[in-house]
C-alpha cells in the first residue's frame, strides 16, 4: 500500500496544481477553519501564560481580603472597625500567614507647589512593599516607626509629573494632602498592576496607616493583603478569616481574592473564548468540508473516464477509493497548512496588541493539521466511495 | 494447443423499462492459446457485451466462462480486477490514456496495481515502449502524440503485464488506414513472437481478413 500511497499523494498534488482555482475555493473553508482553531488555541495559551507570568512574579500564595459595610447604616462607630492590632492578632492566630499588609484608601485633594495633582492616598504599613513588590528608586519606604508622622512615598506617575516640573530629586520635599503637609521620603519604581491590590501604586501617595487615620475620619482598614505559606489551605484560611472578622466587626461583608479564584475565573474566560472561536472554527471547517466534498464530486464526474480506465487495467474498488480519499486529504491538508500559518500570524498580531509575550507553541499547528486531515477523510469518504462504485463499462462507453 | 477461453451457454440480458432485452443468448465460444480472432457484428448485435464479459468488466446472467482453465463467472469484483490486471490487456478505439501523466507512466500503470515499485515499473515499461517503437516518446504526454503513437502507447500498456489475451475494441477505428494497418501489423508481430492471443472487435472487413478466424454475431447468437 505504501507505493500506492506515495503515488496517490503525487497524483492528488498534481491534480490540485492543475485545477488551482477550484482547489483554492475548496480549501478556503478549511483555511479559515484551521486558522481560527490554531489562533484560538494560541491566543488562549498566550493569555494564560501572560497572566501566570504575573502570578509568578507575585507568587501564587497571595490572598486579598476586602471588607465593606453591609448596607448603608450611616457612620458606624469606630469600635466596630478592625484596628492594626486586630490584624496583627489575626496574623498571629493563623500560622499559614507569613506576612500581612492592611491598607486603606483616602480620597483627599493633593497639591504640590500649590497645584492639584491627581492621585490617591493609600494608608499602609511597611510590609505592603514586600508583598506587592514595590521597589524604590530613591529614599526609603514607610516604616512602622514612622507612626503618625507625616511621611509619604510617591508613585512613578507622580514622580514623572514632578520631573516635568524640573524636580530631579523630590525626596525631602513637601506635598499637601488635604489640609496636612507631608514630607516625601521615598519614590517608587514603575509598578506593575496586579489583581491583589485595588489601587495603582503609580498613581498613589503612600502614607503610614496611623497617619491616614488622622488625615481622614473615614479611613478604616477595608483591605488586607496576606502572604501565605505555599502549602496553605486557601479555603480553610478564608473561613478562619471570615470567622475572625465576624467576631470583631460583624457588620462587615467580606470578599476574597485568591490566586486560586483568579485562575479559576481565567479558565472560565478562556473557556468562553475557546467556545466562541471553536464554534467559528467548527462552522468554517464544516463548510470547508462540504466545499471539498462538492469539488471532489465534480472532479469525479469529470474523471469518470479515468476511473474506468484504471478499473479496466486492474485497479480494485479499494484502489479507486483510496486514490480519491487521498485527494480529499491532500486538499484539506493544504488548506490546513495555510490555516496554521494564518493562525500563527494572527496570534502573533493579537499578542503584540495585547502586550503579551509571544512564543511559538507546537501543539496548535499539530492540532490544526490533524483536524484538517480528519475533515479531509470525513468529507472525502463519500465522493471516494461513489467513485469506487462507478461501473467501468458505463464510464468507458461515454464519448 | 490448449484451450484458453471456453464459453458455454452464456446468456446476458438487460431490462430496459418493462422490456427485457436478450443481448446474448446461449453463446458458445472457444479460443485456443495463440489465436488471432476477430469478432464482427452490426451495432446492437451483442458483440460489445460479449467483449465486456470476455474482459471481466461485465458478468453473465447464466452459463459458464472458463479462462485459462478457471471458472471466472461469479467471481468477486476484487478477484475480477486481479484477473484483468494479470491475464488480460485492453486496447480501446480512442486509446484511453490518462492525460496528465507521461507515456512511460501510462504504460507502467497496470504494474502499479500489482504493487510493483516505481523504478521497476519504469524499467519494464521502457522495454515495452521500445518494442512498440515508442522509445523516443517516453516522457511525452498523450496529447503531444499522434493518434497512431497514442495507440502504440496503449498497446504497450496492454502488454506490460504479460497478459494471455489482448482484447482490442475497434483498435483501428480512430486511425487512418495507414496507421491502422501499422497497428494491425504490430498486433500480428506480437502474436507471432510472443504468442499473445488477440481478440479484435471490428466492423471493418479488411481488419477481419487479417485474422485467422472471425466470429460473427447477429442478434445475440453466433452466426456460423
Amino acid at each position: 500500500m505504501s507505493i500506492y500511497f506515495i503515488l496517490a499523494v503525487k497524483e492528488a498534488y498534481l491534480n490540485l496544481v492543475t485545477t488551482k482555482l477550484k482547489s483554492f475555493l475548496a480549501m478556503l473553508g478549511i483555511w479559515v477553519g484551521a486558522g481560527s482553531v490554531v489562533a484560538m488555541i494560541c491566543v488562549g495559551e498566550l493569555a494564560t501564560q501572560a497572566a501566570l507570568a504575573q502570578f509568578k512574579q507575585l507568587g501564587t500564595d497571595l490572598l486579598a481580603v476586602s471588607m465593606y459595610e453591609q448596607g448603608s447604616k450611616g457612620s458606624s462607630s469606630r469600635d466596630l472597625e478592625l484596628t492594626e492590632n486586630d490584624i496583627d492578632d489575626l496574623a498571629a492566630t493563623l500560622p499559614v500567614v507569613t506576612q500581612v499588609a492592611p491598607y486603606t484608601t483616602v480620597y483627599s485633594q493633593i497639591y504640590f507647589n500649590g497645584k492639584a495633582v491627581p492621585a490617591v492616598v493609600i494608608g499602609a504599613t511597611h510590609s505592603l512593599a514586600d508583598i506587592i513588590k514595590i521597589q524604590l528608586v530613591a529614599g526609603r519606604f514607610i516604616s512602622f516607626l514612622d507612626g503618625t508622622v507625616n511621611y509619604c512615598v510617591i508613585g512613578d506617575n507622580l514622580y514623572q509629573q514632578l520631573q516635568r516640573g524640573g524636580i530631579k530629586d523630590p525626596v525631602g520635599m513637601q506635598i499637601q494632602l488635604g489640609k496636612k503637609i507631608f514630607t516625601i521620603i521615598g519614590v517608587a519604581k514603575p509598578w506593575q498592576e496586579n489583581a491583589f491590590f485595588n489601587q495603582n501604586i503609580n498613581r498613589s501617595v503612600i502614607i503610614p496607616l496611623p497617619a491616614a487615620k488622622r488625615l481622614s475620619t473615614h479611613a478604616v482598614i477595608s483591605e488586607v493583603v496576606l502572604k501565605l505559606t505555599p502549602e496553605a489551605d486557601i479555603d480553610k484560611t478564608q473561613s478562619q478569616i471570615s470567622e475572625f472578622v465576624q467576631k470583631h466587626a460583624p457588620q462587615k461583608q467580606i470578599f476574597f481574592q485568591s490566586a486560586k479564584r483568579l485562575i479559576a475565573s481565567m479558565a472560565a474566560q478562556r473557556q468562553t473564548l475557546a467556545l466562541l472561536l471553536g464554534a467559528i472554527g467548527g462552522i468554517s471547517l464544516l463548510m470547508g468540508g462540504v466545499g471539498i466534498m462538492n469539488v471532489m464530486l465534480v472532479s469525479i464526474v469529470e474523471r469518470r473516464r479515468e476511473i474506468g480506465i484504471r478499473r479496466a487495467i486492474g485497479a480494485k474498488q479499494s484502489d479507486i477509493q483510496f486514490l480519491f480519499l487521498i485527494e480529499g486529504v491532500v486538499l484539506a491538508f493544504s488548506g490546513g497548512v495555510l490555516g496554521v500559518i494564518t493562525g500563527i500570524i494572527a496570534s502573533i498580531i493579537i499578542a503584540h496588541f495585547a502586550h503579551w509575550e509571544y512564543h511559538f507553541l507546537w501543539q496548535p499547528p499539530i492540532v490544526g493539521f490533524i483536524i484538517s486531515v480528519l475533515v479531509g477523510i470525513f468529507f472525502g469518504f463519500y465522493p471516494a466511495y461513489k467513485a469506487s462504485r462507478l461501473d467501468p463499462i458505463t464510464t468507458l462507453r461515454e464519448e | 494447443m490448449s484451450t484458453l477461453v471456453k464459453i458455454t451457454d452464456l446468456c446476458k440480458s438487460y431490462t430496459l423499462g418493462a422490456e427485457k432485452l436478450h443481448v446474448l443468448q446461449k453463446i458458445n465460444v472457444e479460443l485456443v492459446a495463440g489465436e488471432f480472432v476477430a469478432i464482427m457484428g452490426a451495432s446492437g448485435s451483442g458483440k460489445s457485451t460479449l467483449m465486456n464479459i470476455l474482459g471481466l468488466l461485465d458478468q453473465p446472467d447464466s452459463g459458464s466462462y472458463q479462462l485459462a482453465g478457471r471458472e471466472v463467472s461469479g467471481l468477486s469484483d476484487n478477484q475480477r480486477s486481479q484477473i484483468r490486471n494479470e491475464t488480460l490487456g485492453f486496447v480501446f478505439q480512442s486509446f484511453f490514456l490518462l492525460p496528465r501523466i507521461t507515456a512511460l507512466q501510462n504504460v507502467g500503470l497496470p504494474l502499479l496495481y500489482r504493487g510493483i515499485k516505481a523504478k521497476d515499473r519504469d524499467q519494464v515499461a521502457l522495454s515495452i515502449l521500445e518494442k512498440v517503437g515508442m522509445s523516443p516518446y517516453v516522457t511525452h504526454k498523450p496529447q503531444e502524440l499522434s493518434g497512431g503513437q497514442q495507440q502504440r502507447v496503449a498497446i504497450a500498456r496492454a502488454l506490460v503485464g504479460k497478459p494471455k489475451i489482448i482484447l482490442a475494441d475497434e483498435p483501428t477505428g480512430a486511425l487512418d488506414s495507414k496507421t491502422g494497418s501499422e497497428v494491425m501489423a504490430l498486433f500480428k508481430l506480437l502474436n507471432q513472437e510472443q504468442g499473445v492471443t488477440f481478440v479484435i472487435v471490428t466492423h471493418d472487413p479488411k481488419v477481419a481478413q487479417q485474422c485467422s478466424r472471425t466470429i460473427h454475431i447477429k442478434d445475440g447468437v453466433i452466426d456460423q
